[in-house]
């Protein structure tokens, strides 16, 4: 012990500089990630040392004090009698606690949700590990926390400095995200970049039924990852008002997800195509430096940040095999088979991010900002070939119908425009903001803020070997099966002069500008008002609006002094509209651009129709209010409440309609002594959104009029629009009571949720329905399955003191959960239907799982 | 698995019952008085119990040695959680504590009632404004550390003035001794207590005890001094 | 000058003897068996050491006012000099004319916090500075609780320097007319329910230090216009939080104060492990102020979800326009009652934009479902994206539509 402690200390010691006066403090919050250390166990990170101390907070007076909103503050944790000098005669004391000790896990302990993102495991486990010195003489110190549930579940970290001078931190940590833990993958080889079938299966070549015998035999697996983070950082005030910072944080994350493989639509062609679900690996190391220099005096601060950021996926691509056959509609049959299917996994990614931010007092309490930033985001991996398949693809009729490609022009990178992907995003940043309270009672402030996303990918496909533009859709599936859909364009071979297909990748960018100003306004001692309107300018690049503008404004009322209560009550109104909406925006990126493209006669089918609005353009209507209370009752207790409505209406005939919010929370805590305290809370939320769409009339694709993208024209009839309405609600309720009985503390913990959601349908006539689903139109109902999402967590334990040293925590967890959900509706049954092959099963629609722990707990 | 989340559930129930059933300490005889509210006595019940008070404190509350306290025109709330103390041990007098514990809780707060129904002794001379004490008293000596004496006990000595407009959580005041009119041996000797650590079993004696901790023998003797002659 | 030499050096030098000697009473305390007890050595030892160290230093004046003939000192006269509190007496008018004038120290080893400066009252406007000592003879409790706060704890360090520093009225202004009339409401600058200073006030003295870095925009951010002092969240007078000396034991529990429903909402079957203890709202949001909307850190909501999920940086081949723009068109990144937190079940999710001519806009029933009389890859499952995987954008050739 003292020798971790001597080595702590050295570390401590050896990093500290000869400091000037400094003010400096952390600046953690103004950095992404890494701000908690806990785990499912103790979420606080803190627990064990939050006991309070049965003194309370003062000799003057009983309870505790309420912060400026009304809510009581904790009782003090009781760590007086803890410290104790290091060695004989040195200047630095120190205190710890150790919690050490057996948990078991009963119960179906696979349950996804009990283990979302938690490492249970029966075994020894490390509660807490805290260990502070400090030197109060230097105001030098040294600080760990570490514990452990297992080995993807566990977290340690150190923090190191001097007072307002210096500070290093550091840690390591994995965190466990169980994605599912009822998954069945039907391949060999899940977690690496080639997915394989098992005997008998023979890709290509076996029937639905040989492939559900074999995947019944699959054993059941979990999928999911864990996050292996470590960093480092550290923080000077290196001179006068100057601090720098640098940190660095890398991630190897690994594991695996579910995934899809598309070997186009079966729904429609009954024993042909493939829909496949696949598990991807993830394989990645992300590392992450942020480095800056600040200087804050009375009048200026000034600050200046980079921030990088590097991904490296060491998986890049994911292969794997179909067990069907394909079949063409027409034609002979086909020549090559296509059961190859390949994924590009993520680029390697590299980010970099510069900005400096100005800032100066002036006088009436104002303040002048100016901040700019400059970004961009590249990768630059080299690019995968279009397909994988070998011999010949597509479908051949007659020489004069031959649809027919050869994967040698395909399946090499020969076949590309360019061999890497060359893409890159530039982003802008310029902020400018002035405040000032020319009297206590009135506030004013304006900001201008203007952003750029600025794309510069540009990437043509187009296929030297050929000569023809465009890729192959689906590994070759979808043109093997539907003559002519391969997914190319070639302006010299009249079976493709028309196809429409998109050739270039399409540069999202955009330019966002707002604009802001407000006043505060002290009405009274304990009341104000502020009011704040903006204007927001986008002007998105490429999209089906070249313009959206949105003016909100928002009534704020804070009321310090009603009653003995904090009430403060927002309301905010929103109004979007824009420019004209184009609902083809992308056509210069598709062939239909390209110089040669032939028109059909009866023109090219609608791309979709022009009533839709995508609902991040539409116009829209937002009313906003919420309310918070927070009521002090008597001197030991609060109830606060928060109730809030949302309203948005989208001005579209077809696409979102509209979203409501409302809800309510209330909570009331109750600390009668330290020795006691006590809450409960309640809470529900309801949600509904509601959208329409239209099926395109498949018999008009092939008919005049297919080109009409109007609501009510031919494709797009009146009598197949349909309307989906999602409706949702959530209970939530907890309960939590400590008390300490001297030798003996008891706390319980209770928390239930109970989740709701219902997807409802209507529609005007059995158009609107897939071709195959019209014969069930008398049985579709109105709604699916009601999914809902229900558990209940009971957590009881016991501190006992032994001694000043050595006590024990015993505890029980006890969890119960229900689900539902109807997209895994029926796949218990069958994880094979048809040529779609499903590996998760889904969350379990029950469980209980039981942790019992038994922790010896040593203060040090 | 059923089974087995019954035997842990079944184990750990086992274990907790273990664990409550571990013996509660036994505590030190501490007085926390942030929560006692003001008293109010039997005035006359408490004249009738007065008698064996009157053998050191008077019969009308003026002590016969400036030792003891007065205890005429008291704090009734004051003087009803001192015998309290000294009852259950947080105060310790070999005098008081075998006299406290003949009495039921009615008789203190009579006895209370009583003496502080009884009209204080008045000021027995003045005292300079300028003299040490009277600074000591008022302003304190920050450099010290000593605050101003008058800020719990009153400008005048009285008892505490507490500010009605305030909101924040409140000082037991009631509990809080007056100390016009006070025997300067008495409160030397308390104050003397308070900086040994002595008299330190009751929440209001922890708060002495970090004021008097700074204080020296020639303050408490000069603040005691002064005191009396509020 | 001279007088305050004399005067510093004894109090620094008591106060190194007077350390190791409560150090060494401390070890040898039996400590008493209840907590609810004495206040015990240690308590005191705890206090101010500059308590413990004034006394001794002031005994030596009392005997010998030349006591300051010390053994030689590296540090210089105008080093003691710069370092002389703020908080001693005979300096407080100086304080009061320049109450944010610092004591520059240019070397030595003497902590920041040796120079602090004391608060100005408004609503008490003559009272002068008092020292520590004199607030912690009465707030003895307060005064041990607050040491185990890593911000008393700087204070503290910075007394073990230099003495009665500044401590308690570098933040409560000065404590003369409080420690007069403690009753009266506004006379010390109080954070708390009842305070009378106003809220300005509060976060005015916070910030006369924390000024910049991560509170660089707290003027004008949404929490500074809703009224609330930096006490809300933060409480410096005792550790209930293992790190940023919190009002709470976790940053989730201070936020879920008056955000309950988005604390109900991490509940949900979706959601980042805030529950679980993995994360804080603080990774993503910074409370006391940010340039973007939302009190986001970074210059967009992607770059902040970038951060842990940088994979979906890219830039791709082929991008999805929603996806490039804001993550937040599909995610609900509090919890949703969806996979992947998804603010609508897939397919519909899609269904409100994808309305293209083709298998896109169908409505889906009850029929499709895996168990249906028509099953539907395009309902069951992952839905769409059991083909469309890639739907965060595809760095394939073939990858348009994010099949590959």
């Amino acid at each position: 012990m003292r020798k971790m402690l001597a080595a702590s200390l050295t570390i401590a010691i050896t990093a500290s500089l000869v400091g000037s006066r400094a003010l400096a403090d952390s600046s953690d919050s103004a950095r992404v990630g890494d701000i908690q250390y806990g785990n499912a166990l103790d979420p606080t990170g803190w627990a064990p040392l939050a006991w309070p101390d049965p003194r309370g907070f003062s000799w003057l007076h009983a309870g505790m004090m309420r912060t400026p909103s009304g809510v009581l503050y904790p009782y003090p944790p009781q760590r007086d009698e803890q410290s104790s000098p290091l060695y004989r005669n040195s200047d630095w004391v120190y205190s710890g606690f150790l919690q050490i000790g057996y948990l078991h896990v009963g119960g179906d302990t696979h349950a996804e949700f009990f283990r979302q993102y938690t490492g249970w495991k029966s075994g020894i486990a490390l509660g807490l590990f805290a260990l502070y010195a400090d030197n109060p003489k230097t105001g030098q110190y040294v600080e760990f926390r570490g514990s452990r549930l297992s080995g993807d579940d566990q977290y340690y970290r150190l923090r190191a400095g001097q007072y307002g001078k210096y500070k290093i931190e550091g840690f390591y940590r994995d965190i466990p995200h169980a994605v599912s833990t009822n998954a069945y993958p039907l391949w060999n080889g899940v977690g690496s970049t080639n997915l394989t079938l098992p005997a008998p299966l023979v890709p290509g070549g076996s029937t639905p039924a040989e492939v559900a015998a074999v995947a019944n035999t699959r054993p059941r697996q979990t999928i999911g990852l864990t996050r292996q983070r470590a960093g480092l950082s550290f923080e000077d005030n290196f001179y006068r008002d100057w601090t720098g910072y640098v940190s660095i944080v890398n991630e190897q994350r690994s594991g695996d997800r579910l995934w899809g493989g598309p070997m186009f639509l079966n729904y429609i062609l009954r024993d042909n195509g493939g829909a496949l679900e696949t598990v991807r690996p993830i394989d990645f190391t992300t590392t992450n430096v942020s480095m800056g220099l600040r200087d804050v005096g009375t009048v200026w601060q000034f600050q200046l940040n980079y921030t990088g950021s590097f991904f490296r996926n060491h998986k890049d691509e994911l292969n794997y095999q179909s067990p069907f056959a394909l079949t063409n509609v027409v034609g002979v049959p086909q020549v090559a088979n296509i059961q190859q299917g390949q994924f590009s996994l993520e680029p390697d990614n590299d980010y970099h991010n510069l900005r400096a931010e100005l800032s100066r007092s002036l006088k009436w309490n104002g303040q002048f900002s100016l901040a700019a930033a400059w970004g961009t985001m590249r990768q630059n991996d080299p690019l995968l070939p279009p397909v994988t398949c070998t011999g010949t693809g597509g479908i051949f009729i007659s020489p004069s119908a031959d649809y027919t490609f050869n994967c040698a022009n395909w399946n090499t990178t020969a076949a590309l425009s360019q061999q890497t992907a060359n893409a890159r995003i530039d982003t802008g940043l310029l902020d400018a903001r002035i405040t000032l309270h020319p009297s206590p009672k009135f506030g004013w402030h304006a900001g201008l803020r203007w952003y750029r996303e600025d794309n510069k990918t540009n990437y043509l496909a187009f296929n030297p070997l050929t000569g023809q533009y465009g890729y192959i859709a689906e590994n070759g599936s979808q043109g093997s099966i539907i003559p002519g859909q391969i997914g190319i364009f070639d302006p010299r071979n009249p079976l493709y002069a028309s196809y429409v297909t998109q050739v270039r990748a399409i540069p999202f960018g955009y330019t966002d500008t707002v604009f802001d100003t407000g006043i505060d306004w002290r009405v009274s001692e304990n009341n104000t008002l502020n009011l704040t309107y903006s204007f927001d300018r986008d002007q998105p690049k490429y999209r089906e609006r070249k313009l959206v503008n949105e003016q909100r404004i928002k009534l704020g009322w804070v009321d310090r002094a009603l009653g003995k209560a904090t009430l403060r009550l927002d309301y905010e109104f929103a109004y979007r509209n824009g420019g004209p909406y184009n609902y083809d925006p992308y056509a210069p990126f598709y062939s239909t651009s390209l110089p040669g493209f032939v028109t059909p006669p009866l023109g090219n089918v609608a791309f979709t129709t022009d009533a839709m609005r995508k609902y991040d353009l539409s116009n829209r209507i937002e009313h906003k209010l919420h309310a918070t209370l927070i009521y002090p009752i008597g001197d030991t207790a609060t109830f606060s409440a928060i109730a809030y409505a949302t309203r948005d209406d989208y001005g579209a005939a077809i696409g979102r309609q509209a979203t409501r919010n409302r809800g309510f929370d209330v909570s009331w805590d109750w600390q009668p002594s330290p020795m006691t305290s006590m809450s409960a809370n309640l809470g529900r939320a309801d949600s509904s959104l509601d959208f329409t769409n239209v099926a395109d009339n498949e018999d008009v694709t092939g008919a005049p009029g297919r080109d009409n993208p109007s609501l009510g024209g031919p494709l797009f009839p009146l009598a197949n629009q349909w309307q989906g309405l999602d409706h949702e609600r959530d209970y939530n309720a907890g309960l939590t009571f400590r008390r300490d009985f001297g030798r003996v503390r008891a706390d319980l913990g209770y928390t239930y949720t109970y989740a709701l959601g219902r997807i409802g349908y209507v529609f005007a006539s059995p158009g609107a329905l897939p071709i195959t689903q019209q014969p069930f139109v008398d049985g579709v109902g109105n709604a699916f399955p009601d999914n809902h999402y229900h558990i209940n967590t009971l957590q009881l334990g016991f501190d006992i003191t032994f001694s000043r040293t050595f006590g024990m925590r015993v505890f029980d967890l006890f969890e119960t959960g229900s689900f539902a959900d109807w997209h895994y509706l029926g796949l218990q049954d069958n994880l094979v239907i048809d040529h779609r092959i499903y590996t998760d099963l889904g969350p379990q629609p029950h469980y209980s799982a039981n942790l019992v722990g038994v922790m010896l707990n040593v203060k040090l | 698995m059923i089974f087995t989340t019954r035997a842990t559930i079944g184990a750990s129930i086992a274990l907790l019952a273990m664990a409550v059933g571990v013996a509660l300490a036994a505590t030190v005889p501490f007085d926390d008085l942030r929560e006692q509210a003001p008293l109010h006595g039997d005035t006359a019940a408490g004249a009738t119990k007065a008698a064996v008070c009157a053998a050191c404190h008077g019969a009308n509350g003026i002590a016969v040695a400036a030792t003891f306290p007065n205890l005429a025109g008291q704090s009734q709330t004051y003087l009803y959680v001192q015998l309290r103390a000294f009852k259950d041990g947080a105060r310790t007098n070999a005098v008081m504590q075998p006299l406290a514990r003949t009495l039921t809780d009615a008789d203190m707060r009579n006895l209370a009632a009583h003496f502080a129904s009884l009209p204080g002794r008045p000021a027995a001379h003045t005292a300079q404004a300028t003299s040490r004490g009277s600074i000591l008293f008022h302003d304190g000596d920050a450099a010290r550390g000593v605050p101003p004496c008058q800020g719990c006990h009153g400008v005048d000595g009285r008892g505490p003035h507490p500010d009605a407009a305030s909101t924040a959580p409140q000082p037991a005041w009631s509990t809080f001794p007056v100390l016009a009119g006070q025997n300067a041996p008495y409160v030397l000797a308390q104050l003397q207590a308070y900086h040994d650590g002595t008299r330190i079993g009751t929440s209001n004696d922890k708060v002495m005890q970090g004021v008097a901790h700074n204080l020296d023998a020639a303050d408490m003797q000069v603040l005691a001094d002064y005191v009396s002659t509020l | 000058m001279v007088l305050r030499s004399a005067i510093a050096l004894p109090a620094l030098f008591a106060i190194a003897g007077a350390l190791l000697v409560a150090r060494h009473v401390a070890a040898q305390v039996v400590h008493p068996s209840t907590a609810s007890s004495a206040l015990t050595e240690r308590d005191f030892s705890r206090m101010l050491p500059a308590m413990t160290a004034q006394a001794v230093g002031n005994a030596a004046n009392d005997g010998n006012p030349h006591a300051g003939a010390l053994p030689a000192s590296a540090l210089t006269t105008e080093d003691f000099k710069r370092m002389l509190p703020r908080t001693d007496m005979r300096s407080d008018a100086d304080a009061n004319a320049h109450p944010h004038a610092h004591a520059f120290l240019d070397s030595g080893t003497a902590t920041p916090f040796d120079g602090a400066s004391i608060a100005r009252n408004p609503l008490a406007s003559d009272a002068i500075a008092i020292g520590a000592k004199s607030c912690v003879a009465c707030h003895a409790l307060e005064n041990v609780q607050a040491s185990h706060s890593l911000h008393v704890q700087a204070f503290r360090a910075g007394a073990a320097g230099t003495g009665a520093a500044a401590a308690c009225e570098a933040c409560h202004g000065p404590g003369s007319a409080h420690a007069k009339d403690p009753t009266k409401p506004g006379l010390i600058i109080a954070f708390t329910r009842d305070a009378k200073t106003p809220i300005d006030t509060q976060t005015g003295v916070c910030l006369a230090c924390h000024k910049g870095g991560a509170r660089q925009d707290w003027i004008g951010s949404v929490h500074q216009q809703h009224q609330l002092s930096c006490t809300d969240c933060h409480n410096p007078m005792a550790r209930l939080s293992a790190e940023g000396v919190l009002a709470d034991n976790s940053i989730n529990q201070v936020c879920s104060t008056c955000h309950q429903d988005i604390r109900n909402k991490f509940n949900r079957r979706s959601h980042m492990p805030l529950p679980e203890g993995q994360m804080s709202c603080v990774d993503c949001h910074n409370p006391h102020g940010t340039l973007t909307a939302g009190l986001i850190k970074t210059d967009t909501v992607n770059q902040t979800c970038y951060a842990c999920h940088a994979e979906k940086r890219g830039p791709f081949l082929f991008e999805h326009a929603p996806v490039r723009k804001d993550c937040l068109t599909c995610h609900d990144p509090h919890g949703s009652n969806q996979q992947a937190l998804l603010t609508l079940p897939v397919p519909m999710l899609c269904q409100q934009c994808h309305t293209m001519t083709g298998h896109p806009n169908d409505l889906l029933t009850t029929a499709g479902l895996a168990a249906g009389p028509a099953p539907d890859e395009r309902l069951i499952g992952r839905a769409c994206l059991t083909c469309h995987a890639n739907i965060h954008g595809s760095n394939n050739p073939s990858g348009s539509r994010f099949h590959k």
